[in-house]
This record gives structure tokens, C-alpha cells and sequence, in this order.
């Protein structure tokens, strides 16, 4: 009795929709980006015509940089994802990277030189690609490890920084991080 | 004529033929052999070639008195006898063809069968919930007879009775509580003991190692004694009084003569390897131990954790998470310490105790026997003080899971304690349950304290005996031999004798920890997960979404169904929505979809299959859930909305959350989908969590779909991007959907009202609105409701 219901009913899986059509994927081998500083990149081509003033926000900014960028408008509304910033040329790529830089700014912590509790606050002295640099976290538990050995700390400013990989840190540091997480 | 004399003799006989063992249905407890002054009576009543069908009692009689009633079915009657002071009464009888109509009320704590057989109801059966079953069961006979004629009594095989299958003791053979799984009476102290050394028996080799090293201590322990005898005797003694004073032989001898320098530079040396080998050979030990111990713990630990995700939601419906936690960590820790330390030194004890007696006896048996004198009170007292621990330690554990307790339910709550405030009264409840673990701690204190002496004073005793008995058998010189080293000796071996004495008396209490942690624990391990997983063999097919409810009655408690009678159909694709006032029994039915829990009675059954006959893994891989309040993980939002599908890409989990109306917010959090949720992550508000939850469930892709008041919590605007979402996530799969606001189930092609766990109307919107029913006057009182906030806007 239930075969001849299934039977009547057409497969059903095809009545749902299509997850990935929610996803505008954007051709990488399409795509022309210059940087116009102070106002975003201009965007170029045969799909969408030239865009300027179009900012970009990664999906995963700490686990995925460079991977699922996300290209907006002036107004913040969507224009489509770059799923992965290697696959653009090279001007693009370095145009894209350096927006990326600006716009969502997560240096890498590359050596830990000492961490105290000065008062109860957890304070870092770091080197990271962009200097160096003293934190001070609200709490320990701010020191998140994301799996994979990368670490991601956020200070009490909110500002974010990243250990790719604890491993690849000299051994100093590494003693450091992993007592003090 | 005869026969039927003859049948009814013997009274396994007297009952018709499916009753006999392993024909027709069982009937289990329903059929209990009616008891001989009450059978003498009923087989006087009964008329030529009339048969009894089956007989059982209840356990309360009409006026609410505990006392067995009796209910006795025939061919052709149905009577109730009750047990009074002087003898069975028959209390009510009737015949099929008398029966109108027959009521069941299941009232609070209780239960009453009323019957109409002409001139109005009249009380048949009264139960408390333990027998209410067969109550049920007696309701579907008679109503069997009612529809179908007395006709039907002689088919009682073809009623289909539902009779609760309880499960058994497989040892002793009396049905055992479901939700417990133990049987009590089985369970006892030694087999206790005997499963936690069974714990051990992976590592055997190492055991064997660990009670080597053990003996290898206990004897060189006992070394020490004897050397100071012989250094008394042979070196010290003939170098005061002259080698005259010295025993004859000696084995000894061959190293130096008696009070000779060599001869104790001899003893000298072996005192030193005394002194050094057992602290090596019991620090490998220590550790041997130590390995053994910690690998239980995690072995344990992993099993009951392991064991604990396989038990139905009804064991958590019944154990508080406080306990559930304590027993995970505090009582395997227990079972630990007590298998890695306290078993091994309790063997050490015993090897010890006997060898010292042995030696003892050896050297000397009339200096033993007086010196053990005092051994028997030891025993006594520890005995005594054992029973009384038990009871301390066991009420100790429960009060220090009430603060586990306490504080896991106060700390959540703490915005309620806070807007009601009630921080005063909650610091006055946990200052009065601390004080309590305080004064049960000094319970066990005092027991502990009063102990001590009482040990003291035997071994104190003891060495008392060592000098004055052996220096009277020293002066008087009669018989035996007894030397100055002997009574050093003695002395010695004393000293070395009480502390694995008192040890075991200390090591009885911490047993007892051991013995109920284990309890516990096994409890865990050993209750049968009540969906029976095990037996499953069936994959769920990829389900297509035909629902059907069969005749369902489910209550969480046996006894108080929640669903009675419920029947219906859902149509592949279909968008069910589920109606109500609270505790009509909305939740229930969508806990039944998921197979949470086991139907009572009648089945659940998706694409024509029973779901108590599928894996619950196949079965729950194709069904998501959103519900009121979303649960995340601590991890980060991706890897919560990954959690429904642990393979998804990145870019299926982006998509998923576009899908659900939640990637706009998603991606304004500085971290994006790296941002940690949980307990340590960012605040997420109601409708946040809700759009995860239905990304979560996109992503699962399921054939069914529950919503379980998915958008209850939120605001107009956020609620129309969920309806949105949800839009999206509904096509294709069949949906159930509870919610409160009728206005969320505009969408659905089919409502089903709910009222008291019995399904009362069906049909769509405008349908049920020109029925004039329960939903029409359910939409009407909404529609007052928005209208007053419309207003008062």
C-alpha cells in the first residue's frame, strides 16, 4: 500500500531547492580589481560591468583568510563571493589582499616574547608582521584555539590577532602560549 | 458434565486453552491464578461448562482501601470479588449481554472503571497507577464486547491487549523497574566487588607484576624482625655473657662465630639491602599501579560516557543533570582510588597479617596465641563501625550532590533570582545545605574518632603481652625456649602487625565510597537503553515523509498518557501544523517523530516502517529539528551550523546560512563565521540562534522537518525573515511545525487541534474557522488579543 503511495509521488528530493543557489560565486578568471585607495576597489567585468567602491569582508577571517571573500557595494549590499583569492591575477590577487589588509586588519603574532598577569590582567609581549606589540586581555579564556594549532587571541580593545600554527612558533614561545591558554 | 468436573479441579485447566503456556497472546501478570479460598468460591459459582477466562487483581477496592480486589472473567460473566476480614465477597457480576457501556477515568493518582450494564454507571474496578494497566487492558476487552457482541469473549486471544513488556531480571526472573534497569534484589556488595576487579582484568599482566612487587616488599618487611632476633641472640648476647650463651648451630655461623665482628658486619649488610630494596621495588610498584589505575579511569569513563549517549531522553527526564554529572567524575574517581590503591594495599595487608601470624606461630606458638588475644575485639568493632559508615557515607554523597545541585540550577537562573530579588533567600538555601554537609561530615568525623581509641587501646594491649608473658616464660624458663631476641622479635613483628590491621578497618569505609560509586555507575552501564538499540537491524530507507500515527497512547509516566488514542496521517511533503493550548500534547507528538521515546501503545510508523524496528541513527540522520530554544555548542558559529553535517564545505555552510536569513548578521560580527558561540563566546540574541538552528537544519537537508515553536521568541520583523527562511527550508520535505501564533501556520496545508492529548479537528485554516470548533475559538481569542495590542499601540 505505501509502495503505490511512493509511486504516485514524484521524488520529492528534486521539490527542494537548491542550497548553493543561495551562493553568487563570482568567476575569478572574469575579474579585473585595482585598488582606489580610500574608496574601496573598482571591479571589473564582463558580468558585472565595472563597480567602484566595492568592499570586501572575508566569511572566516580567522580559520580561512584569502578563502570566501565576500565583495560589497558602498551601501553594504552583496555583489558575490570570491571563493579563493589565489585563483585571481596577480595585480588583482595583491589588490584584493591589500584591501583585505585595511579593511579587515588581523596581524600574526610570529614570536611571544614574555606574558604576565599584571593585576589580574593577562598581558602579552609580542612580535607580530606588523611590529611589535603589547596586548592586554580582558581574561585568560580570550586566548581561543580554533583546532589545527591556530590560536586566536582578541584583547580587551577587540582587536584580533593570529597564531596560525603554534607549532611552527620557536619553542620559547610556544612554552609561553600553551601555559598561559 | 464430567469433564467439566473434571477440568476444573485442577485449576491450570479450568481456564480456556490459549491461557496454557506458549499459545495465544501472553497475558503475563494480567493472568494470576486466583488464590485457593477465593478459587473454592468462584468454581462454586460457576455454571455447567462454564469456563473462566482469565482472573487478575487490583490493588485497591471501590471506597480507595489498599486491598487486592479480584476480577474474574468467564465465558459468561464477569464478576469482582473483594478480600474482606472474613472471607471473599462477590461484589458485582454481569453478563455480556447486560454490558451498554464501559468508561475508563483516569483520575490523579488513581484510577476508576465504571461499567453500565442498565439502570446507569456503577463502579467495577478501582487501581492506583501500579495496576492501572490492567485496567486498560479489562476497558479493551469489554469494549470489545460491546461492539462486537459476548461472542467476542470466546476470541479474547484476537483483542489486542497492548500490555506493558516489562523487562525482567534475567537472575531473578521479577519484572524490574524499566527506568531503573537494575534489578535491586540482585544487586549486592560482593558482586560489586567482584565487577570492579573485573575492570582490572585488561591489564592482567601488569596486575600480576604489580601483587609480585607486593609480596617481594611484605616479605623483606619481615626480614627486619627476625635480624634483630638474630643480631640479639647471636652477636650481642655471647659478646656480653660469653659464647656459652649462644644456641649451639646456626646457620649463621659459617660467616663468623657467635659475638663476632664479621657475623654482624654480616647482619649489617643484609639490614641495609632491608633498608633500601623495598623503597625501590615499592616506588616501581607505585607506579605499576598508578598506570593501571589511571588507564580504568579513562577506559570507565569512556564507557559510561559512551553508554550515556545510547540511553533514551526518559532516562534524562528522570535523573537530574547534577547527579548524571557526579557520577561521570566524583564516583569513577572513586572506583579509581579504590582499584589502584586500596585494593592493592588490602592484599598487602592480608599477605601481611597472615605471614606475621604464621612467623609468630612458628617461632613461638604459646607467645602467639596470647599475644593475638586481642584480635577478635578488633574485628567486632570494626564490623559494628562498618554498618554504621555505610549509612553515613551514602547520606554524605547525597549531600554534597545537593550542592552540585543547588548550584546548577541557581547559576543559570541567576537573571530570574535577580529580577525577583531573591538573592537573599537562595544565599539562605545554600548556607542551610552546607550546613548540612557539615553536620554530616562530623557524623562521619565522630564515628571515625571513636574508632581510633578503640584501636589504640588493642594494640597497645598487645605489646603489653609481647614483654609481660614472654619475660614470665623468659624468667621462669619452662619448656619452650625463650630468648631475649625472641621477645625483640616478637616486638618487632607487633609493631609490623596493627597498622595493616588498622588499615583494613580504614579500608572497609573506603570500600564501602568504592561500593556505592560503583553502584552508581553500574547502574549506568547496566541500564538497558529502553528503545532497545541493540536488537535493530533495519536501515531507514531515504525517507519520503509519509507519517503515520497508529492508534498511539504515551505518557512519560506509564500511567498518565499524555497522547491517548491518536491516529493520523501525513502525506509526503505535506506541512503538518500542530495546535493547541499548552499540554495539549504538541511536543509529544514531534518527540514521538523523532523516536525519542517509545509508544505506549499503537506505533509511529514513516513510509509504512514502525520506527521501534529501525536504527535511530538512519532514522534521526533524515530528520531536523528547530526548536524554541536553539542550542549552540561552544566552537564557532560555523562549526554549529557544520554540526547537522560534519563534512560540509565552507561554501555550503555560507549558503546555508544565506538560506536561513542569518548570514547578513553572521558576517557584521568582527570574526564572521570564526566567531565563538557557547559559554566562553559572543552573545547571541534569540533570533540570531534561531536562524543558526535553521541553518543547522538546511544543512542536514532532512525529509522530515520539525519546528518546535521556531518562532516564538522574536520580534515581528525577525520573525518574518525566519518565516522566510523557513519558506525555504519547508518545500519538498514534510514539515510539522508547532507554534503558538496561528499566524505562523499560514502556510500549512493541513492543521491538526489537539485538545487533552486526543486529536479533535483537521483540516485547513478556513476549514476549522467555519467548523465553529476549538481552533476557530482558539484563532478567536488571538485575534482579541492582536487587536488589544494594536490598540495599545
Amino acid at each position: 500500500m505505501s509502495e503505490d503511495q511512493h509511486d504516485n509521488n514524484p521524488s520529492a528530493e528534486a521539490q527542494t531547492f537548491n542550497l548553493m543557489e543561495m551562493l553568487r560565486v563570482l568567476d575569478p578568471r572574469d575579474l579585473e580589481v585595482e585598488r582606489s585607495v580610500g574608496e574601496g576597489l573598482v571591479v571589473r567585468s564582463a558580468e558585472l560591468g565595472q563597480l567602484s567602491g566595492v568592499f570586501v569582508e572575508p566569511c572566516f577571517p580567522v580559520t580561512e583568510r584569502g578563502m570566501h571573500l565576500l565583495l560589497k557595494d558602498a551601501d553594504g549590499a552583496e555583489i558575490g563571493m570570491i571563493e579563493d583569492v589565489h585563483k585571481l591575477d596577480k595585480a588583482s590577487r595583491n589588490a584584493v589582499e591589500a584591501e583585505l589588509n585595511e579593511q579587515h586588519f588581523i596581524p600574526t603574532i610570529i614570536r611571544v616574547r614574555d606574558i604576565s598577569d599584571e593585576l589580574h590582567i593577562p598581558v602579552w609581549q609580542v612580535d607580530t608582521d606588523h611590529g611589535e606589540r603589547r596586548l592586554e586581555l580582558k581574561r585568560r579564556h580570550d586566548v581561543h584555539n580554533m583546532g589545527g594549532g591556530r590560536i586566536y587571541i582578541r584583547d580587551a580593545a577587540g582587536n584580533g590577532y593570529l597564531i596560525p600554527d603554534i607549532s611552527k612558533l620557536d619553542p620559547a614561545s610556544q612554552q609561553l602560549v600553551q601555559s598561559n591558554s | 458434565m464430567t469433564d467439566q468436573r473434571t477440568q476444573i479441579e485442577s485449576p491450570s485447566a479450568s481456564y480456556v486453552r490459549f491461557n496454557t503456556a506458549g499459545d495465544g497472546p501472553a497475558l503475563g501478570e494480567l493472568q494470576q491464578p486466583l488464590p485457593e479460598g477465593l478459587g473454592k468460591l468462584v468454581r462454586q459459582e460457576l455454571g455447567p461448562g462454564e469456563r473462566l477466562i482469565f482472573s487478575f487483581s487490583v490493588d485497591m477496592n471501590i471506597a480507595g482501601q489498599y486491598a487486592l480486589k479480584w476480577l474474574v472473567l468467564t465465558e459468561r460473566r464477569c464478576m469482582t470479588w473483594a478480600e474482606t476480614d472474613d472471607g471473599y465477597r462477590i461484589k458485582l457480576e454481569f453478563s455480556p449481554e447486560e454490558l451498554r457501556d464501559v468508561r475508563l477515568r483516569d483520575m490523579r493518582g488513581n484510577h476508576v472503571l465504571f461499567v453500565d450494564t442498565g439502570g446507569g454507571w456503577k463502579h467495577l474496578l478501582r487501581s492506583s497507577n501500579t495496576t492501572s494497566w490492567k485496567l486498560r487492558a479489562i476497558t479493551k476487552v469489554l469494549e470489545t464486547v460491546k461492539e462486537q457482541g459476548p461472542g467476542a469473549l470466546r476470541n479474547v486471544a484476537d483483542i489486542e491487549l497492548k500490555l506493558p513488556d516489562r523487562p525482567v531480571c534475567k537472575k531473578c526472573g521479577a519484572p524490574i523497574d524499566p527506568r531503573l534497569g537494575v534489578c535491586l534484589a540482585c544487586m549486592n556488595k560482593r558482586t560489586l566487588l567482584v565487577r570492579m576487579v573485573k575492570l582490572l582484568f585488561p591489564y592482567k599482566a601488569l596486575v600480576v607484576l604489580c601483587l609480585a612487587l607486593m609480596v617481594a616488599v611484605t616479605l623483606l618487611g619481615l626480614v627486619s624482625p627476625l635480624l634483630s632476633k638474630w643480631i640479639m641472640d647471636l652477636v650481642f648476647v655471647p659478646a656480653i655473657k660469653g659464647a656459652s650463651a649462644a644456641p649451639q648451630t646456626s646457620f649463621w655461623y659459617r660467616f663468623g662465630g657467635a659475638g663476632s665482628r664479621d657475623l654482624l658486619l654480616v647482619f649489617g649488610g643484609i639490614m641495609l639491602l632491608m633498608v633500601v630494596a623495598p623503597s625501590l621495588i615499592g616506588a616501581l610498584r607505585g607506579y605499576t599501579s598508578a598506570w593501571v589505575g589511571n588507564r580504568i579511569v579513562v577506559d570507565l569513563s569512556n564507557r559510561v560516557f559512551s553508554h550515556m549517549m545510547r540511553l533514551s531522553l526518559s532516562f534524562y527526564h528522570h535523573e537530574e543533570t547534577g547527579q548524571v554529572m557526579s557520577r561521570i567524575t566524583r564516583d569513577v574517581q572513586r572506583i579509581h582510588m579504590f582499584l589502584s590503591n586500596r585494593l592493592f594495599n588490602l592484599i598487602r595487608d592480608v599477605l601481611m597479617i597472615v605471614f606475621i601470624v604464621a612467623l609468630m606461630l612458628q617461632m613461638h606458638t604459646k607467645l602467639a596465641l596470647i599475644v593475638l588475644a586481642p584480635i577478635p575485639i578488633l574485628v567486632v568493632a570494626s564490623e559494628v563501625a562498618r554498618r554504621k559508615i555505610h549509612r553515613i557515607y551514602h547520606m554524605l554523597w547525597r549531600r554534597y550532590a545537593a550542592i552540585n545541585r543547588f548550584l546548577s540550577d541557581v547559576i543559570p537562573g541567576m537573571r530570574v533570582v535577580k529580577a525577583f530579588a531573591q538573592g537573599r533567600r537562595e544565599t539562605g538555601r545554600f548556607g542551610g545545605i552546607m550546613d548540612r554537609v557539615f553536620t554530616q561530615e562530623m557524623k562521619a568525623t565522630r564515628v571515625h574518632v571513636t574508632l581510633q581509641p578503640i584501636f589504640g587501646l588493642a594494640t597497645g594491649i598487645g605489646q603489653l603481652l609481647v614483654f609481660v608473658a614472654g619475660g614470665l616464660m623468659l624468667i621462669g624458663g619452662q619448656g619452650e625456649v625463650v630468648t631475649i631476641g625472641l621477645i625483640m622479635a616478637f616486638n618487632g613483628l607487633m609493631y609490623r602487625f596493627y597498622p595493616p590491621v588498622m588499615d583494613l578497618a580504614r579500608a572497609l569505609p573506603e570500600f564501602e565510597r568504592a561500593a556505592t560509586s560503583a553502584d552508581r555507575v553500574f547502574e549506568v552501564i547496566d541500564s538497558e537503553p529502553e528503545l532497545q538499540t541493540g536488537e535493530r537491524t533495519i536501515e531507514m530507507p531515504p525517507i519520503r515523509g509519509r507519517v503515520e500515527f497508529r492508534n498511539v497512547t504515551f505518557g512519560y509516566e506509564p500511567d498518565e498518557p499524555i497522547l491517548k488514542d491518536m491516529s493520523f496521517l501525513a502525506e509526503a511533503g505535506e506541512m503538518i501544523g500542530l495546535v493547541g493550548h499548552s499540554g495539549a500534547g504538541k511536543t509529544t507528538v514531534i518527540n514521538l517523530i523523532c523516536h525519542f521515546y517509545k509508544v505506549n501503545e499503537g506505533a509511529v510508523l514513516i513510509d509504512g516502517i514502525d520506527l521501534t524496528e529501525v536504527k535511530l541513527e538512519s532514522l534521526r540522520q533524515q530528520i531536523g529539528i528547530v526548536s524554541q530554544e536553539p542550542f549552540l555548542f561552544s566552537g564557532t558559529i560555523a562549526e554549529n551550523i557544520a554540526y547537522s553535517k560534519a563534512d560540509a564545505t565552507s561554501m555550503e555552510v555560507v549558503a546555508a546560512a544565506k538560506a536561513a536569513n542569518a548570514h547578513d548578521f553572521i558576517v557584521d560580527f568582527p570574526e564572521g563565521y570564526d566567531t565563538l558561540v557557547g559559554e566562553r563566546g559572543a552573545r547571541i540574541s534569540g533570533g540570531e540562534r534561531q536562524r543558526i538552528a535553521i541553518a543547522r537544519a538546511i544543512l542536514k537537508n532532512p525529509r522530515i522537518l520539525i519546528l518546535d515553536e521556531a518562532t516564538a521568541s522574536v520580534d515581528t520583523e525577525t520573525e518574518e525573515k525566519i518565516q522566510e527562511a523557513l519558506r525555504r527550508l519547508i518545500a519538498g520535505r514534510t514539515t510539522f511545525a508547532i507554534a503558538h501564533r496561528l499566524s505562523t501556520l499560514k502556510y500549512a496545508s493541513r492543521l491538526l487541534v489537539l485538545k487533552e492529548g486526543r486529536l479533535v479537528e483537521s483540516g485547513t485554516h478556513d476549514e476549522l474557522t467555519k467548523l465553529g470548533g476549538v481552533y476557530a475559538g482558539l484563532c478567536e481569542k488571538q485575534n482579541r488579543l492582536a487587536a488589544i495590542a494594536t490598540w495599545s499601540e
